[in-house]
C-alpha cells in the first residue's frame, strides 16, 4: 500500500497553554478528498494549521509525503512548502496587491518564469476559480466574500500544489455559488491528482464531495467514513452532528440524486 | 514577571531576525530592494516637510532664548556656537528620531500588527517566506538608510532657523554666522551626531516590527501595539543617546 500523504500520529497541539489536540491519529491517502467535520471550536483550523507547519506542535508526529517535518533546514522547508497550499477561511489576500498580484506571488517566489508567463498562469488559474477576468484588478478589499474565496483559491492554486487545505470554503457563499465551488474541488482532485483536505460544515459539501470524513472532537478524531457511515455512529456527539434534521435533508438529497 | 517577558521576548525576536537575515546579506542581490526603495520614500522623503520645519523651529526657539542671555554679556556672535553644537550634536539627530519614530515606528507596528490580523503574516509563511525576510528587513534597512540623511537635514534646517534669527535679532550676519560655524564646531561632532542615527533607526524599525508581530487576535491589539512601539522606542531612543554621550566623553570625542 503507498504511503499516506498526511499521517498525524499522537498528535498534541496547545495555543497558549491550553491543549486543542491530544492524541490525535489521522492518514490522507494520495488522491483522497477529504472533508473534516466538528463543532465550531472544536479545532479544525488549529489541525489545519498544524498541519501546514504554521503552529509548531506540542507532541507526536506529523509526515508530509512520507517524510518528518521536523528538523527540517530552509530549503527543505520551502521544497515542501512549494508542494502544498492552504486557502485561509478569511482568505489572508494581500492587502497591498490586486487579486492578479495576490496570484502571481507565489509564481514570483517559487519560479523563474519571465513575468508575462507568470502573468497569464495567474489569468488561468483566476479564471479557473470561476472569478471573472475584470475582478482581477481589484484590491481584496473591494471583493464581496464569495469572490475574496474564489481569489484565495485561486492563489492556492497558482504553483499546481499536490496537497490543497481548505479552510471553509463555502462558508458564506450562496448555495447555488456554494454546489460549483463543491464540483470545482472535486474535478480539480479528478483531473490533477490533487489531495485535497476540506473543512467545512456544508451539509451537501459532507454528503456529495468528500471519500471519507474525520469528525473531530474531545482533541481527537472521534468517528472516520462516510456519511452514512457517522450517521450511525457509536458517539453520541457524532451521531448528534450526522443525523440532525439538517444533514437528513442533505443525505435525502444525495440520494435523490444518485 | 510581565516586564521580564517582554524584555525575552524582544531578546528572541532580534535572535531569530539574525539568524534569518545575517545568510541573507551575503546574497544581496536577493534582498527585497523594491520593498527597501519604498520604504526610504515612506519613511524618509515624505519626513522630510515635517522633520525640516520642527527643525527650524527649534532652531528659531534656542537661538531666541539663548540670543537674550549671551547679548547681555555682549557675546552675541557665541550663537554660532551655541546652535551649531547643540544642534549638530544632539537636537538634529534627536529631533529626527522622535519624529520617526512616532510616524514610522507606529506605521510599522500597525502595518504587521494588521497583517497578523488578517492572517497575511501566515500566508506569507505558507509560501515559505519568513516575516522576517519580507517585513522586517526591508523596514530596518529603509530606516537605516533614511535616518541619518534626515539628521543631516534636520541638522541644516535647525541651522538655518538659529541663522535667521540671529541674523534678525542678534546683529550676527549669515555671513559672520557661516564664517565662524566651522571653528565652532568640529566636524567630528557632525560625526558624532550623524553617527548615533543608524542606532537609532535600528531600535525604532525593530521595536516596531516587534510589536507588529506580537498581535494576536483583535482590532484593539494593533493600536495597543501602536501605542506600546512609540512609547518603547522614544524610551531606548533616549536612553541610547545617554549612553552615547557617555561613551563619546570617554573618547574625548
Ligand atoms: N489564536 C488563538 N488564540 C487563542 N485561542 C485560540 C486561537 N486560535 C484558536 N483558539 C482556540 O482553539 C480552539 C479551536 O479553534 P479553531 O479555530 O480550530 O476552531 P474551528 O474548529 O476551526 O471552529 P470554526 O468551525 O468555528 O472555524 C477554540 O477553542 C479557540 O478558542
Ligand atoms: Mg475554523
Amino acid at each position: 500500500m503507498a504511503a499516506p500523504v498526511i499521517e498525524a500520529r499522537d498528535l498534541v497541539t496547545e495555543i497558549g497553554g491550553r491543549r486543542i489536540h491530544d492524541g490525535l491519529d489521522l492518514r490522507i491517502e494520495r488522491g483522497e478528498l477529504m472533508a473534516i467535520a466538528g463543532s465550531s471550536g472544536s479545532g479544525k483550523t488549529v489541525l489545519i494549521r498544524a498541519l501546514t507547519l504554521l503552529l509548531p506542535i506540542a507532541g507526536g508526529e506529523i509526515r508530509l509525503f512520507d517524510a518528518p517535518v521536523t528538523g527540517l533546514n530552509r530549503a527543505g522547508e520551502r521544497r515542501l512548502r512549494r508542494r502544498m497550499a492552504l486557502m485561509f477561511q478569511r482568505g489572508a489576500l494581500f492587502t497591498g496587491m490586486t487579486v492578479l498580484e495576490n496570484v502571481m506571488m507565489p509564481l514570483a517566489e517559487h519560479t523563474r518564469l519571465p513575468l508575462g508567463l507568470r502573468r497569464e498562469i495567474a489569468r488561468v488559474k483566476i479564471r479557473l476559480a470561476g472569478l471573472e477576468p475584470d475582478a482581477a484588478h481589484r484590491y481584496p478589499g473591494e471583493l464581496s466574500g464569495g469572490m475574496t474565496k474564489r481569489a484565495a483559491l485561486a492563489r492556492a492554486l497558482a504553483l499546481d500544489p499536490e496537497l490543497l487545505f481548505l479552510d471553509e470554503p463555502t462558508a458564506g457563499l450562496d448555495p447555488v455559488s456554494a454546489a460549483a465551488f463543491d464540483s470545482l474541488i472535486r474535478e480539480l482532485r479528478d483531473l490533477l491528482g490533487l489531495t485535497v483536505v476540506v473543512v467545512t460544515h456544508d451539509v451537501d459539501s459532507l454528503w456529495e464531495i468528500a471519500d471519507s470524513i474525520a469528525f473531530i472532537g474531545e482533541g481527537r478524531v472521534l468517528a472516520r467514513g462516510d456519511a452514512a457511515t457517522l450517521a450511525e455512529s457509536d458517539e453520541p456527539a457524532v451521531r448528534a452532528y450526522f443525523s440532525g434534521t439538517r444533514m437528513r435533508r442533505g443525505r435525502e438529497r444525495s440520494w435523490e440524486t444518485a | 514577571m510581565e516586564r521580564g517577558g517582554r524584555v525575552t521576548g524582544f531578546l528572541a525576536f532580534t535572535g531569530e531576525l539574525t539568524v534569518d537575515v545575517l545568510p541573507r546579506l551575503i546574497r544581496p542581490h536577493r534582498l527585497r530592494w523594491r520593498a527597501i526603495v519604498a520604504g526610504i520614500e515612506q519613511a524618509g522623503l515624505y519626513a522630510l516637510p515635517i522633520v525640516g520645519l520642527l527643525a527650524f523651529l527649534m532652531g528659531v526657539v534656542m537661538t531666541y532664548q539663548g540670543g537674550s542671555v549671551l547679548r547681555s554679556y555682549g557675546a552675541n556672535v557665541f550663537l554660532v556656537d551655541l546652535i551649531g553644537i547643540t544642534m549638530l550634536r544632539e537636537m538634529g539627530p534627536l529631533l529626527a528620531a522622535i519624529i520617526v519614530a512616532g510616524r514610522t515606528g507606529s506605521a510599522y507596528a500597525a502595518e504587521i500588527g494588521t497583517m497578523q490580523i488578517t492572517e497575511e503574516v501566515d500566508a506569507l509563511r505558507t509560501l515559505g517566506i519568513t516575516p522576517y525576510e519580507m517585513l522586517v528587513l526591508p523596514r530596518v534597512a529603509a530606516l537605516a538608510v533614511a535616518m541619518p540623511l534626515l539628521s543631516v537635514w534636520a541638522d541644516a534646517m535647525g541651522v538655518l532657523g538659529g541663522m535667521i534669527v540671529a541674523n534678525g535679532l542678534y546683529d550676527v550676519s549669515f555671513a559672520t554666522f557661516l564664517d565662524r560655524l566651522p571653528y565652532a564646531v568640529p566636524v567630528r561632532m557632525f560625526w558624532a551626531g550623524i553617527g548615533k542615527t543608524p542606532v537609532f533607526a535600528l531600535l525604532i524599525a525593530m521595536v516596531g516590527c516587534y510589536h507588529g508581530l506580537r498581535v494576536r487576535g483583535s482590532a484593539e491589539e494593533v493600536g495597543r501595539a501602536t501605542t506600546m512601539a512609540v512609547v518603547q522606542s522614544i524610551f531606548l531612543v533616549i536612553i541610547a543617546d545617554a549612553v552615547f554621550s557617555v561613551v563619546f566623553q570617554q573618547f574625548g570625542i
